[in-house]
């Protein structure tokens, strides 16, 4: 019924730069802002593949809802998040967790502001994939579901 | 597939590249005309292995590039692995070329004064000149 043989596509959602706090701003500078964050969704006929998340939770929820309406979002499909952001200085990372069951049209999304880091530097990224469980889905509902990414080794 | 590039911005630093379609997810490896992260990158030797990252991404010849940090509506030319490497070696450059923080960041924003944020400048160009 399917062809596997497509190529698999992608998409890029910018998360625009906010505000920070900072008590060393840039000459001429009224505030520090925090560069814009790039996610790609990367997807075939049926499962996709989030790459990075941003920081914030209200950042993922805009993140969820973009994955979940993007029209390119694959039915019954699996999610995976990768992230190569262990870098410490960053602290902590939201896993989006764009959360479809059942009912198409009473979506629910849940976000996760997950994993705050230890300091310091020098952490591995222990598990970059974690694969959901897709019969999470339920009776013939779609279950799209980045889970939260998990580290090990940080000193 | 993951690509292990080593030092870039950070230590131990990764891309993602899906040779199928010549996607080159590129992290923080590569920037897309925003001011790049240098603060870890505080020896010449440092910069230049950022540099080396590069080529080595370079070399699988993606189609597409995605920045970990890009302007909003950019495209994903692979074009920008070329201005990542050209901004830091102008940075490494101006960093001998300069005498205090404030001088590289202004050094620096005559070459790029179009960039998306400015604070990360700032922040390379103290960590170098304090």
């Amino acid at each position: 019924m399917h062809n596997h043989t497509k190529l698999l596509s992608w998409k890029v959602f910018v998360t625009p730069g906010v505000a920070t706090v900072s008590d060393d701003l840039p000459p001429g500078e009224a505030v520090r802002m925090w560069s814009p964050i790039s996610s790609t969704l990367i997807y075939g006929e049926r499962d996709a593949v989030l790459v990075d998340a941003p920081t914030t939770v209200e950042q993922a929820e805009a993140l969820a809802d973009w994955v979940v309406n993007s029209g390119k979002e694959p039915d019954d499909n699996i999610c995976h998040s990768w992230s190569w952001r262990p870098f410490l200085r960053h602290r902590h990372i939201a896993g989006p967790i764009p959360h479809r069951q059942g009912d198409r049209h009473r979506r629910g999304l849940r976000t996760h502001a997950s994993a705050s880091l230890a300091s310091g530097h020098g952490g591995a990224l222990e598990q970059a994939v974690s694969r959901s469980n897709p019969g999470a889905a339920g009776d013939g509902g779609a279950a799209l579901r980045a889970t939260p990414l998990t580290w090990k080794g940080m000193t | 597939m993951a690509v292990e590039v080593g030092h870039t911005d950070t230590d131990n630093t990764t891309c993602l590249y899906v040779p199928s379609i010549g996607l080159l997810v590129a992290g923080d490896v590569a920037y897309n005309d925003v001011h790049q992260y240098l603060t870890e990158c505080r020896t010449h030797e440092s910069r230049l292995e950022w540099i080396a990252a590069l080529d080595k991404v370079e070399a699988l010849n993606p189609s597409a590039v995605i920045a970990g940090h890009k302007r909003v509506d950019n495209d994903d030319s692979p074009r920008i692995i070329e201005e990542t490497r050209q901004y830091i070696r102008d940075f490494d450059r101006l960093v001998e070329g300069t005498a205090t923080s404030r001088e590289l960041y202004d050094r620096m924003l005559d070459l790029y004064p179009n960039r998306v944020n400015r604070g990360a400048l700032w922040r390379s160009a103290r960590a170098i000149k304090g």
